[in-house]
């Protein structure tokens, strides 16, 4: 049965997601590859302020900025991961008008097996780009 | 202790010491799986106290992030007085 948590919800996640996009294109990708969301007044991490090392979710405010300019290859190396949650986010608008206009609920998605399976992907993909943004600043010396 | 539990408690306690809120809405994500699992059935009870102790571990870490934000916020307003 369709409710109004379901419309409420389909409705949150196209806001969110147009909201989201639009900070981004608002925002001007830091060159160094991280620290753009300190332009939200958001603080420096403190991942890196301790350890000299980018944590995981380094880089995907910036990775956002250069997605929406359609450089993705410099969101890339900003956060690999960053480019994915990019095409999920702008995923969300078409398929949240879809939930909207065919008044289908968002339980239909989040309680399918898949659903859960995405969800570990992603996290998989996650930490692989941490991975993978340690081993270039290893490789590269800086 | 169910799988998305274990994964939960792992990502929970990342979002407590680095990764902020990413990990931490993962882990709230499957630890609400395993509960609605257990109330359903699908899953044996034996593990709901798991189920919900990593749900409100993850919890914590987001209050524990805006949290953060907030004292940053703070700060950084008392210090543009001086």
């Amino acid at each position: 049965m369709y409710t109004r948590t379901d419309k409420s919800v389909a409705a949150a996640l196209l806001a969110t997601a147009c909201s989201v996009l639009s900070v981004a294109l608002w925002l001007k990708p830091a060159a160094i590859g991280y620290g753009t969301h300190t332009q939200l007044g958001l603080p420096p991490c403190y991942f890196q302020l301790v350890t000299h090392l980018p944590c995981p979710s380094c880089g995907l405010t910036t990775c956002f900025a250069y997605a929406v300019r359609f450089q993705f290859w410099k969101a890339f190396l900003a956060n690999p991961f960053g480019l994915l949650a990019f095409f999920a986010t702008v995923s969300v608008i078409p398929t949240s008008i879809y939930l909207l206009w065919r008044r289908i609920s968002f339980r239909r998605i989040t309680e399918s097996a898949h659903f859960i399976k995405a969800v570990y992907l992603g996290t998989a993909c996650y930490f692989t780009s941490w991975i993978f943004k340690l081993s270039m600043i290893h490789f590269s010396g800086h | 202790m169910g799988d998305n539990s274990k994964w939960a408690l792992g990502l929970g306690i990342a979002s407590l010491f680095c990764c902020g809120p990413i990990t931490g809405i993962i882990g709230l994500i499957l630890a609400k799986k395993d509960m609605d699992d257990i109330a359903a059935g699908r899953a044996p009870h034996l593990d709901e106290g798991w189920a919900k102790g990593t749900f409100y571990l993850n919890i914590i870490a987001l209050v524990l992030f805006v949290f953060g934000l907030c004292v940053f916020w703070g700060g950084a307003s008392r210090f543009r007085h001086f």
